[in-house]
């Protein structure tokens, strides 16, 4: 542990039985991993790396609604941030609040949000992060590119598996002026859940969803935000999807709430929860997957051969493990 | 860019090699393989601009050596461990309506054409999905959906000569990518073979580990070649609503693009033209004529275009630019953000000019490129995308680095909460073809330079190929040696595509 902490020099520190290494710049962090490598050595293992030095929380940028931000800085000073200006993060899922901005674009589920027409986009739009050879990698800056393969994919939603972020710029969107909810019944939760599809196709946000069966009957309670005309049309758009599917309009909802953790799901998981008489609560609505409160995980399929061989061509020598 | 030409006439024969392996080519492919001279000469190029006037000169690139038609990903796999032991290239090819050189065989090799990678599955209605082959074309596609009474919403200016893969290859975008997305945010899943021969298929979410068909998607054939989707589709809208508005300058309009959006509403389209573009449309057949600008979309004849500087300055004094926003879906829900879109733009001192000029520039939004060729005249295209606070910058910045040898237009579309892109286009009186190369490498310099300093990206849909390469290495950085990695790891040999996105 000598070596490694004189390696590694004055941004590693003994913390208990083992090394914490706190970086504040991209180079100290290609310093850390040239050192782990180079020793033989693993984040997780021999050494925890604390990404708070990563602090830096720029301005919000009005015309774009954005804003730059350091892996460590944690979500909660973003969304301050943000709301000083009448911008918002959005209905990001609750577990969300308590991440940083580094855990929250390397998650998997929590790196995207909704946007019409049910699909997802990243909170991030562009991102900057080191690779375990000590390489940057900056995605190319723009809403959209075509330059060649998108290497922000290395980083965004990978897991930290492959490379670690360091900054991002996180798209915002306008606070909310109101939140409405309303309560529809449908016959069961097939109609149930064609109609939320067919309200996120057909250019419905929804906020928040809880469904739940009750007296031989399904319920939806959907919430949207928004402007008050934008949440006026959203309902409205919603109310035809449900009545398409054989819905019934049954009030204003009453905020109904789901206990347990959250984990993103297929829509066959939730049909299946729920055809086993489970409620669930539903955020990060999107066509493509769920995240959830009430649907029984079911372990991911472990990382292909492809996928394996992905990761251990970019960190040959397993420098990259546990981050926090 | 330096890329070889040859008049047609003293086209290079295929190499002996190839005509050695012609045996082990055809077994691979079930006999679906071509050394013709015709053939070649078919897949030599695409549509990149400065292709298209050597064909002027009777003049193509280095054609590939040999062309092959494979039906299957096993033909496919086979072919590639073929050319892994032999060392020939493959280059992918789909319809060949890419416009930056991506499919030319800059060190010959083996075209492999994906057209018969064209079955389209049954649309699943619970998951909105349907399976696609890549060698599909989009017209076929998307008409084929309507059909069923679905939609992918993709709608490129080359819908009707281009496939699934070509827009996978590229990160393709299409007219209503306000609403539905690029063709990336479409894809639940890609196909196809790795330049090792090994099959690949991206799991759908929810996953762990990075995103691997977002790390494929856009190599422009240098890491794999894909060979079916699994696409997202909607149901084809009910209705759609037009309505175009006349601002008084760009600046007025990209606020009130960006107004939109802060206002939650969604249209699927958003084409803001600037003047000079707006006067170039205003003036095509069955368009509501410009009230501005009159007849200087006639003049932009060959002779003018002689005189960029003195035509770009006139964009100084006459500034009058005009939106077409359109929404669809939901009949009532169109009509409502219509209004709500209305409201907003007038609200900022626009005129308001009705659903007449929204629903010319729909059914006309594909010719002017066509007509732009049959002008006589240089053009050439760029496209670039930038957030919100440098996309005025960008555009400036442009038509200053480019005014003195092109008349440039612009449309700003694609648009996003966050950003926009940038479709510029360059008009220049026809030159003799030596001049063309070499204004073509200089507009490219100057102008991929100017709007890259201004905070824009290389490429917002056309892709890289061999047109920007050098750009785009540039702009990478040390994500250079992240690119370089994945190409080591996919195509260890370096036969796929040499030569596109600096490979």
């Amino acid at each position: 542990m000598t070596t490694l902490l004189e390696a590694l020099g004055p941004i590693a520190h003994v913390h208990g039985s083992g090394l914490v290494v706190r970086p504040r710049t991209e180079r100290e962090l290609s310093h850390v991993l040239m050192v782990l490598k180079e020793q033989g050595a693993s984040l997780g293992a021999e050494v925890r790396l604390d990404r708070s030095g990563f602090d830096r929380l720029g301005p919000v940028e009005d015309r774009s609604m954005t804003i730059d931000a350091g892996a460590g800085v944690p979500i909660r000073d973003v969304e301050a941030r943000a709301n000083s200006q009448r911008l918002s993060l959005g209905p990001l899922p609750p577990a969300a609040w308590s991440l940083s901005v580094g855990a929250l674009v390397e998650d998997s589920a929590q790196a995207s949000r909704v946007v019409v027409p049910g699909r997802l986009e990243r909170v991030a739009s562009r991102v900057t992060g080191v690779l375990p050879d000590g390489h940057l990698v900056t995605s190319p800056p723009g809403p959209r590119h075509a330059s060649g393969p998108d290497l922000a994919s290395l980083l965004i939603g990978a897991g930290g598996l492959v490379g670690l972020v360091t900054s991002a710029t996180l798209r915002l969107m306008p606070t909310h002026d109101v939140e409405q909810r309303r309560l529809f019944s449908f016959t069961s939760h097939v109609p149930a859940l064609d109609a939320l599809r067919e309200a996120l196709s057909a250019g419905v946000v929804v906020a928040r969803a809880v469904v739940r069966g009750r007296a031989g009957r399904t319920l939806v309670e959907v919430t949207v935000r928004g402007t008050v005309s934008s949440v006026e049309r959203s309902l409205e758009l919603f109310s035809r999807c449900a009545e398409r599917s054989g819905g019934r309009f049954e009030g204003q909802g009453r905020e109904l709430e789901v206990d347990g953790p959250e984990s993103e799901v297929s829509w066959a998981a939730i049909a299946r929860a729920l055809a086993v008489g489970t409620s669930v609560e539903l955020f990060r609505v999107s066509l493509s997957s769920v995240i959830a409160r009430g649907v029984p995980v079911a372990a991911f399929d472990p990382p292909s051969p492809l996928t394996r061989s992905l990761i251990s061509a970019f960190d040959r020598t397993h420098a990259l493990g546990r981050t926090s | 860019m330096t890329i070889a030409s040859f008049a047609v006439h003293a086209l290079p024969p295929p190499r002996q090699a190839v005509l050695d392996a012609r045996g082990a080519l055809s077994a691979a492919v079930q006999g679906r393989v071509s050394t013709k001279e015709l053939d070649r000469l078919a897949y030599a190029r695409d549509l990149l601009p400065l292709a298209t006037v050597w064909a002027r000169q009777g003049r193509v690139p280095r054609p590939p050596d040999a062309v092959v038609w494979p039906s299957t990903d096993d033909d496919v796999a086979r072919v590639i461990r073929l050319a892994r032991e032999l060392r020939f290239a493959v280059i992918p090819f789909g319809a060949g309506s890419g416009v930056c050189g991506g499919t030319i065989a800059t060190t010959g090799g083996i075209a492999l054409d994906l057209k018969r990678f064209d079955s389209i599955g049954p649309v699943d209605p619970q998951r909105r999905c349907v399976d696609v082959g890549a060698g599909v074309m989009g017209e076929t596609l998307q008409r084929r959906l309507e059909a069923r009474g679905w939609t992918l919403g993709h709608f490129p200016a080359s819908i009707a000569m281009s496939t699934v893969g070509g827009w996978l290859a590229t990160r393709s975008a299409g007219q209503l990518s306000a609403r539905y997305g690029k063709i990336e945010d479409m894809v639940l899943s890609v196909s196809g073979v790795l330049g090792t021969g090994e099959r690949f298929e991206t799991p759908e979410r929810p996953f762990t580990g990075p995103d691997f068909a977002q790390l494929v998607m856009g190599s422009e054939g240098t890491l794999c070649t894909f060979t079916s989707a699994r696409l997202r589709v909607h149901p084809r809208p009910e209705a759609r609503v037009f309505r175009a508005f006349d601002f008084s300058s760009v600046e007025r309009g990209l606020d009130a693009v960006r107004r939109l959006f802060r206002e939650g509403l969604r249209p699927a389209a958003v084409h803001l033209a600037d003047p000079f573009a707006s006067a170039f449309d205003a003036q095509q057949p069955g368009a509501s004529k410009s009230s501005f600008l009159p007849g200087l979309a006639g003049a932009l004849a060959t002779r003018a275009l002689s005189w960029p500087r003195l035509l770009n300055p006139l964009g100084r004094v006459v500034t009058k630019c005009r939106l077409t926003v359109m929404f669809e879906g939901d009949v009532k829900h169109a009509e409502a953000e219509d209004r709500g879109a209305a409201a907003a733009c007038l609200s900022m001192g626009a005129v308001d000019l009705g659903e007449g000029p929204g629903r010319h520039w729909f059914r006309h939004r594909n010719d002017s490129n066509f007509r732009r060729a049959e002008t006589g005249a240089s053009f050439d295209t760029m496209e670039v995308s930038a957030p919100w606070e440098r996309v005025l910058d960008v555009y400036q910045r442009v038509r200053a680095a480019a005014g003195s040898f092109a008349v440039v237009l612009c449309h700003f579309s694609h648009a996003s909460a966050d950003g926009c892109a940038l479709d510029f286009t360059f008009l220049g009186s026809a030159v003799a073809i030596d001049a063309a190369e070499a204004r073509s490498e200089h507009l490219w310099r100057t102008v991929l330079g100017a709007a890259t300093s201004a905070g824009a990206n290389v490429s917002h849909h056309h892709g890289i190929g061999l047109q920007k390469a050098r750009a785009y290495q540039d702009s990478l950085g040390e994500g250079r040696h992240a690119l370089a990695t994945l190409k080591r790891l996919f195509d260890p040999d370096g036969i796929m595509n040499p030569g596109k996105l600096g490979l």
